[in-house]
């Protein structure tokens, strides 16, 4: 008895080892979503947060598409940024998602030969879709992007 | 503890004799303390000739061997076979070789030789020796311990069992006489004594290479009884130091005197229990193996953690940002080039300039601009763009697009300007912006369609060959015009950069470079007739380098919101239609 104890507390204690690295998935609130992302990424450049009416045309992306939308951008001397886009349905979700892929794609062919170091942030850039939001986040320091990103379920 | 002396009857079957009745336990008894063994062995009572015993062990052992060898009567006709040996290397619970004992108490396993004991003891009593061990009666050699006075001593201390019990007093024997010892384990192991708990095999016997049951080697070609295999030293509460080892290995079937083939327990096998894993212990007792499951996740984790920030303290940025002091108030005149900057190569380049300073924004004027057509030029190559007095609406741009490079993505971010198209691109250049950037906008639409074509390059260009930069200016001027015939051109004057960036050695641009850009392009848009926009006047601070105010600290070249947004104003308040003419 004394072992079975010994042996389940100790199977506990692994287990909350274990998801203790992992960290229980946040759920995905756009304005949560960016203030976290500026709190927590390593972000080089004074980022700003772009008007609404320059979002879509900055990035490409039809407005019909999305609900709303939270971006911060750069000083354009660095490719850091952040988009958020709510999609209406999951269409536009994918359709959100090629347009952003579209633009980092650019960015990064612009950015090979003048600053690598960003075409390196552009490349390791999270663009993905969480739940009905397509995110992008670009930051020189692309492991804490990453690390923000995948907090989110 | 008295009654713990004796060493008997162990709590493990190695050395606990056959199981016999309480009866046979106190005849045997009895026999010790009334029966003078030499009596015994010294009083045949069946006429037979007794068997010769020497105190050589060694002439023991070969004894078996037909009298006509020995050249004394055999005592039996029993041929001499490994059988008939007896039990080898086996130490009694005191120390003593069991050719001073009767043998069969070292037998291990007890299997087999419970018969041959109850003979015994019983020949012992009758003094018919011959009847009770057929095969062992030389090999056994009656023999009891017995104190110089005859009188049987009392056995020594098992060195394997502390919690032994003297013979009659024993319970555990007594119990173990009515119910089986409940120490001993089908596969041959044994509990471990009460104080300790748990299970524990039944130690290994150490590994000779010589005789143990005799001592010293055993003549070549003869089969070494290897009654011991290798084992580790006995450890825990078994071991104490001096004691004799208990052999656990049986002899092979052939060697084993009781006959009959003893239970073998595979090496690996663990009781049935699977793998076998000593697991170490803190102090009395065993690591539990979730606990050494755990401290070894740890380990690796930790090791993982130290490998990774290992990993990340070798790694070198590929680019770094340079880092700019504060700006200290050094007023550097303008017009005073410092040793070591121009060049007479650069010299020669801007000697079209007239000044390399920054022109001071001339006072707007109707007669700096005329018509020439459908456009409104200007009149003389110094023609900037004026300031008016009134700004105008963000639909003024409505037909208007701006082409160039970074600074123009920073102004579709900030400006607020969003119904002003925005044609850039990262480090774009003049001379390729043709292969570059997508101008379809401007090629495809109505040739009537822009009002106003705003070009902006240079700053990435300015560490390259002036003329070569103007050239390709002009080129690009004239093929805007081939595709948008009623738009008014501008050139965007080339922007400051900070005093940090002008100290810097590593970078292109300079203040004296970019002025004698700039003044290459105020002569390009006398030539070409376009309007040249000067927002470096607007964007220097009293000492000629861009504004802390508006410049982008991490590089000194871009600008903050606050730039963009200036130079957005700018525009408001600097442009060119029909007034112009008039005012």
């Amino acid at each position: 008895m004394k072992k079975t104890v010994a042996f389940l507390l100790a199977i506990v204690c692994l287990a909350a080892l274990l998801t203790g690295c992992g960290g229980p998935k946040k759920t995905m609130e756009p304005r949560a979503f960016v203030d976290d992302v500026l709190a927590n990424a390593n972000f080089t450049d004074s980022l700003n947060q772009l008007s609404d009416d320059v979002v879509a045309q900055y990035y490409g992306v039809d407005s019909a598409d999305y609900t709303s939308a939270i971006a911060y951008g750069g000083t354009a001397a660095t490719a850091e940024q952040i988009a958020v886009f709510e999609a209406k349905d999951s269409a536009a979700a994918e359709r959100i998602l090629s347009a952003l892929q579209t633009f980092v794609a650019e960015k990064v062919e612009a950015y090979k030969s003048y600053g690598p170091a960003a075409a390196m942030s552009l490349e390791n850039a999270p663009v993905k879709i969480i739940g009905n939001c397509v995110v992008a986040v670009v930051c020189a320091d692309s492991d804490s992007a990453v690390k923000v990103v995948d907090q989110y379920a | 503890m008295e009654n713990r002396e004796s060493s008997y009857y162990r709590r493990d079957g190695a050395s606990r004799p056959p199981q016999r009745d309480s009866a046979a336990s106190r005849r045997e008894s009895a026999l010790f303390t009334e029966l003078p063994i030499d009596s015994v062995r010294r009083t045949p009572s069946s006429g037979r000739p007794e068997p010769e015993y020497t105190e050589n062990a060694t002439e023991n052992r070969r004894s078996a061997r037909p009298a006509a060898e020995t050249g004394r009567a055999a005592p039996r006709a029993v041929p001499y076979t490994p059988q008939s040996r007896p039990a080898q290397g086996y130490t009694d619970y005191t120390g003593y070789y069991n050719n001073r004992r009767p043998q069969q108490r070292q037998e291990p396993y007890g299997g087999g030789s419970a018969a041959f004991t109850e003979i015994s003891w019983d020949a012992l009593r009758s003094g018919n020796l011959e009847q009770s061990a057929p095969g062992n009666r030389r090999a056994a050699p009656v023999q009891p311990q017995t104190d110089p006075y005859g009188r049987p001593v009392q056995p020594r201390r098992d060195p394997y069992c502390q919690t032994a019990q003297p013979r009659q007093t024993d319970p555990y024997y007594n119990a173990v006489q009515q119910a089986g010892d409940p120490c001993r384990r089908s596969d041959g192991g044994y509990r471990q004594p009460y104080a300790t708990g748990g299970y524990r095999a039944a130690p290994q016997p150490p590994e000779q290479e010589s005789d143990p049951f005799y001592g010293g080697s055993l003549p070549q070609g003869e089969a070494q009884p290897r009654a011991f295999a290798a084992s580790p030293r006995p450890r825990g509460d078994y071991y104490r130091p001096g004691a004799v080892r208990r052999p656990t290995q049986r002899p092979a079937a052939g060697q084993f005197s009781g006959g009959g083939t003893p239970p073998r327990r595979p090496p690996s096998d663990n009781g049935g229990k699977g793998f076998s894993f000593r697991l170490p212990r803190i102090g009395k007792n065993r690591i539990h193996p979730a606990f050494l499951l755990i401290a070894l996740i740890l380990v690796g984790l930790l090791i993982f953690g130290i490998v990774k920030l290992v990993q990340k303290g070798n790694e070198k940025p590929m680019y770094t940002l340079p880092s700019y002091a504060p700006v200290t108030a050094t007023p550097r005149p303008a017009d005073t080039p410092q040793p070591g900057e121009a060049t007479p190569e650069a010299s020669a380049e801007v000697s079209m300039t007239p000044k390399p300073t920054a022109e001071p924004t001339p006072t707007p004027s109707g007669a700096k601009a005329q018509r020439d057509g459908d456009l409104i030029v200007p009149a003389d190559w110094g023609a900037i763009v004026p300031e008016r007095t009134n700004a105008v609406y963000d639909s003024h741009f409505d037909r208007s697009c701006m082409i160039g490079n970074s600074l123009v993505e920073g102004f579709r971010m900030w400006s607020g300007m969003t119904n002003m198209r925005c044609i850039y691109g990262t480090g774009a250049v003049v001379n390729n912006v043709l292969g570059t950037l997508d101008l379809s906008p401007v090629t495809l639409n109505d040739p009537d369609y822009y009002t106003d074509i705003y070009l902006m390059f240079g700053l990435n260009e300015v560490g390259t060959d002036v003329n070569a930069f103007v050239q390709s200016y002009r080129e690009l001027i004239a093929y805007i015009r081939e595709h948008q015939t009623k738009a008014n051109i501008y050139v965007i004057s080339v922007t400051p950069v900070t005093q940090q960036v002008d100290a810097d050695p590593n970078e292109v641009q300079s203040m004296e470079r970019i002025n004698a850009f700039n003044s290459a392009l105020r002569q390009l848009c006398a030539d070409e007739k376009c309007w040249y926009l000067d927002i470096y006047s607007m964007l220097v601070d009293e000492y000629g380098f861009l504004s802390s105010d508006y410049a982008y600290a991490g590089d000194g070249k871009h600008f903050e919101k606050s730039g963009y947004v200036a130079w957005a104003n700018y525009m408001k308040t600097h442009y060119v239609d029909e007034g112009l003419l008039t005012e």
